[in-house]
Formats: structure tokens, C-alpha cells, sequence
């Protein structure tokens, strides 16, 4: 789905302006990043295409049309126990279902279908869902807003908490959500490095405004930016330009450490 | 050098399941550790623990003194603690009353100090919750410093912290550690953390797993693997230039690697 954002300014009541002229397209079936500082407007922004909250001026669009229907879009939030409601994960999921008007049989079957995308087993349905460690609440908060199938899925610092090998499945589960479903998705996260091994496009977001915005390759490239807004690039970004500028090597974007590996080599002997 | 820190057989459960049995650990003075181990190890609990928030029939003992209720004032003095939220507990209006609100006796030349350390001055009249969540840490930490601990905990502290914030206060801990001859434990998530410390501690299977230095441990590849750990960018990145004769050490600073590779 993609989201067209024109001319967006946001504030409460008697407050400064969160976001001012903001303009943006989302394109379908690709994965954002937002970054920036705290208090840069990034959950505000989230929370506008959400329909969440309501711009003072601009407008949204999703597929060129300013209407939002709720069931397109699914939201992660920042800690997964926060958005659930059931005594057990198996109501939970079932709550998702409940604006799709599932019957009962396809129901069982569509709660099947979405642990198994998630890779979970099935004996968790009976668990309450507040005694899931953090990378399961995060699954079966994925889970539970796949049940009613949205072309949007939006992630609030999806990995906080979450230790190497959580973040590695999440890593897997967000691409297959991409590639093998054609979800749109958009992630805040502070973690530039797990953003780096994910995000197709950039936004970076300082004072309420965009600052940089592009393919990966473009903003992680401009470290000098990412500096000012208190920012380093992703480490393997970091060593090539470190490696390739001593010798003044001019290479293309190598976002892989081997590769950058081989031509270092090259270059050596 | 002996232990500040100083664990025996320490068991612990929670509603019939066993978070710790038999831990030992023993942390030595003025020493930066990283306490890693992945999710659910139990490293927020073990940190409650040496806290004294969470009470164990086990023998602790912490600067030579033993963690139990009677002593629970004395050891509080010993410990500077960095929690995950600051913002939650801010009460004051501005940053310097912020920093001295929770310290009952400083000196004025400490305070300014440590302002000027921390190039703080600026931020002094400002309300605190306006602050950034880096400068906000940082806050804390001065206030903190002004109590003269002898061990400095952080208990995920940097989790929401942009890199090169995050980046600039690990450096400064570890510098303050050797110069002001304070011992700090950092439990974290994030395993690149580890490259700003002396030793690691990895929690797996209700004990300590290992308690080493990072050099050591740093060139144990398989280890990391099946702890499901992923080393740190620059160890593997020594073990990969290894293979194709690059780099022949493990070296965590990018740019003395950078000149190894080309020298």
C-alpha cells in the first residue's frame, strides 16, 4: 500500500509544532526505516498514518485515497504486552479475527496459519499472553494483527529488548512479511545496524521535519548528516569508508562484510 | 586485586522456577565488566539482587561488607545506579537541582567539576525532561559521580539511545573507571557493548557461564555461536580478515585496524 504525505504539520493544543511540512511517499511493498533523535516526531508521524492522531493541516493518502480503512493497516507497539487483552494467546489472535467475521472453522484454521508464519507452536495458545518472554509477545503481537491480513504493518522499536538470536528471527519474519506476503512496512528503531540488515528506504527526522530521506544506500553513505543528528552510520558502512578513503579507493556500496572482505584483499596483494 | 564483589552459591526462584542455583560470580575492584546472556538469563534479577531490591538467603558480599538488611544503608552509599528510564523519575525542575536532589552531602568543587567534565554547564537551567535521553543518562550519572560510589551499575541503560550518544558515554565510562578507580557492571542486551569493558560475564543455564577477559573471549567464536551470542562487529570482522591473511590479532579499533590492514 503505498502512503502519500503532503504538506503535514502537527501540534497539540497551545504547543510548538511536532511536525511542520512534511512531505513523503511510502512505497508499497517496501520496508522504511525512520530514525532520528528523541522528540524528533517519529511516533507522532507513525501514529498520523496510523490514524491515530489527526493533522492540523496536510493530508494522507493510502493507494491515492485520502480515506483510511482500519483494517489495512496493523500496529506493533514499542512493548508488545501493552496491546494485549485476552486471558490466553489463543483469544487474542481470535480478537484480531473478529473484524474479518471469521467462521468458526476458518477461524481455527487462520490462528494455525499465522503461528506458523511467526514459527511458533501451537501449545502456546493456552499460555496468558503476559507471561511470554519479550520475543514470543512480539511474535504473537505480529501475529495477532495478521489475522485480519492488513497491507500495512507499522513497528515501534520492534527489537527493544530483545537479545541476538530474537533479533536475528525478527530480521527473517519482517523480510518474509515483504517478500513472500508483499506487506508495506515501516520500522522506528534506534538500532541503525539491525535497520541497516532490513530497511529498503530511509527517513531521518530532526525538530519535526524530514532532514534526509532515501534508499538505504544514499543516507547510510552520508555520514557527516548522520552525525549532526547524533548518528553513526552502520559499522560495516563505518569500516568500508574508514578502509576504502585511506587508499583512496573508490568502490560502490558493499553492505556486506565479505564482500568488502574480497576487495580489500584485491587491493592488498 | 581483590573482589568488591563477591557471590556464593547464590539460589534464587520464582514461583517454582529456578532463575539461579549455585551462581557464583566474583567481580574484581576497579574493573569494567559486561554482563550479557540471553533473554530471560535472568541478568535484570541478578542486578536487583546486588541492588539489595531483591532479597536471597545467599552470601553477598559487596566492598567486604555483607548485603543483608542491616547493612542494606551502607551499601546503597557504596553503589551508583543507572536505571533504563530516567525520565519516569525525574522530580525537580531544572538539571541541577535534578542532580543534587538525591545526594544528601557534596562538595561545591565536585559538583562543578564533574559539570565541566561532562560539559554540562549549559544544560544546567534547563527542565530536565526536555533533555535528550543521551544528556538525560548523562544527568544521571553526574548526579550519581557526586556521591563518590565505589561501583557504578547500568542496567540496560543505553537501550534507547541513538549509537553515537551511546558511543560517547561507554568511552567516558571507561576512562572514569581507570581515573577515578570505580568498578562498573554493564548488563545489557547488546553484545557490541562488550568491546568497552575489561572482562565479560555470560549468564546461561541459572549460573555463570563464564567470567573472562574480553580479549580471551573474544576469540572464541564457536562459544559465542552456541550461545546463540553474536560477537561484536569488530571481532568478527578480525576473524574474517583472518582468513584471508589480513589481520592475524583480534583488534576491536577500527582505526588501528584500518592501519594494520594497509601497513
Amino acid at each position: 500500500m503505498e502512503i502519500t504525505i503532503e504538506n503535514l504539520y502537527f501540534k497539540y493544543p497551545e504547543q510548538d509544532y511536532i511536525l511542520s511540512n512534511v512531505n513523503l511517499i511510502i512505497k508499497s511493498n517496501i520496508i522504511t526505516g525512520i530514525i532520528g533523535p528523541n522528540g524528533s516526531g517519529k511516533t507522532t508521524l507513525i501514529e498520523i498514518i496510523d490514524g491515530l492522531l489527526k493533522p492540523v493541516k496536510g493530508i494522507v493518502k493510502y493507494n491515492k485515497v485520502e480515506k483510511i480503512n482500519p483494517k489495512d493497516i496493523g500496529y506493533i507497539f514499542q512493548n508488545s504486552k501493552n496491546q494485549f487483552f485476552s486471558k490466553t494467546v489463543k483469544e487474542e489472535l481470535e480478537l484480531g479475527a473478529k473484524i474479518n467475521n471469521y467462521k468458526l472453522d476458518v477461524l481455527d484454521k487462520r490462528v494455525l496459519d499465522v503461528l506458523k508464519i511467526v514459527k511458533l507452536d501451537k501449545e502456546i495458545l493456552d499460555k496468558n499472553p503476559l507471561t511470554l518472554s519479550n520475543s514470543e509477545a512480539k511474535k504473537i503481537a505480529i501475529a495477532s494483527i495478521l489475522m485480519y491480513n492488513p497491507k500495512l504493518i507499522i513497528l515501534d522499536e520492534p527489537t527493544l529488548n530483545l537479545d541476538d538470536k530474537s533479533k536475528d528471527e525478527f530480521i527473517k519474519l519482517i523480510k518474509m512479511l515483504k517478500n513472500r506476503y508483499n506487506k508495506t512496512i515501516i520500522i522506528i528503531s534506534h538500532d541503525i545496524d539491525l535497520l541497516h540488515k532490513i530497511v529498503d528506504n530511509v527517513v531521518l527526522l530532526n525538530e519535526g521535519k524530514i532532514v534526509l530521506e532515501g534508499n538505504k544506500y544514499d543516507v547510510f553513505k552520508d555520514s557527516k548528516t548522520l552525525k549532526k543528528y547524533g548518528l553513526l552510520p552502520p559499522k560495516v558502512i563505518m569500516f568500508s569508508n574508514k578502509v576504502l578513503n585511506k587508499k583512496g579507493i573508490k568502490l560502490g556500496y558493499r553492505d556486506e562484510i565479505n564482500d568488502l572482505i574480497k576487495d580489500i584483499y584485491r587491493n592488498v596483494y | 586485586m581483590d573482589n568488591i564483589i563477591k557471590i556464593n552459591d547464590l539460589n534464587f526462584k520464582y514461583k517454582d522456577k529456578i532463575i539461579f542455583e549455585d551462581l557464583n560470580l566474583n567481580i574484581k575492584r576497579n574493573t569494567f565488566t559486561t554482563i550479557i546472556g540471553s533473554n530471560n538469563c535472568g541478568k535484570s534479577t541478578l542486578c536487583k539482587i546486588i541492588l539489595g531490591i531483591i532479597k536471597t538467603d545467599s552470601e553477598i558480599m559487596i566492598d567486604d561488607i555483607n548485603l543483608n538488611d542491616k547493612n542494606i544503608k551502607k551499601i546503597r552509599k557504596v553503589i551508583g545506579y543507572i536505571p533504563n528510564n530516567i525520565s519516569d523519575s525525574i522530580i525537580m525542575d531544572t538539571v541541577e537541582e535534578e542532580i543534587i536532589s538525591s545526594v544528601s552531602k557534596y562538595k561545591k568543587q565536585d559538583l562543578e567539576e564533574l559539570i565541566n567534565k561532562f560539559n554540562f554547564s549549559h544544560l544546567l537551567k534547563r527542565n530536565p525532561k526536555t533533555l535528550s535521553g543521551g544528556e538525560q543518562q548523562l544527568m544521571c550519572i553526574i548526579s550519581n559521580l557526586l556521591k563518590h560510589p565505589k561501583i557504578l551499575i547500568f542496567d540496560k541503560s543505553f537501550s534507547m539511545l541513538d549509537n553515537l550518544i551511546k558511543d560517547k558515554i561507554l568511552k567516558m565510562m571507561k576512562k572514569i573507571s581507570k581515573e577515578e578507580n570505580i568498578t562498573i557492571i554493564n548488563f545489557t542486551n547488546d553484545t557490541e557493548d562488550v568491546v568497552y569493558g575489561d572482562n565479560i560475564v555470560i549468564i546461561d543455564n541459572n549460573k555463570i557461564l563464564i567470567n573472562e577477559k574480553k580479549e580471551i573471549l573474544l576469540n572464541d567464536e564457536k562459544l559465542f555461536k552456541s550461545l546463540n551470542l553474536k560477537l561484536p562487529f569488530m571481532a568478527d570482522l578480525s576473524k574474517k580478515l583472518s582468513y584471508y591473511n589480513l589481520v592475524n590479532t583480534l583488534e576491536l579499533d577500527m582505526t588501528r585496524m584500518v592501519n594494520k590492514i594497509w601497513k
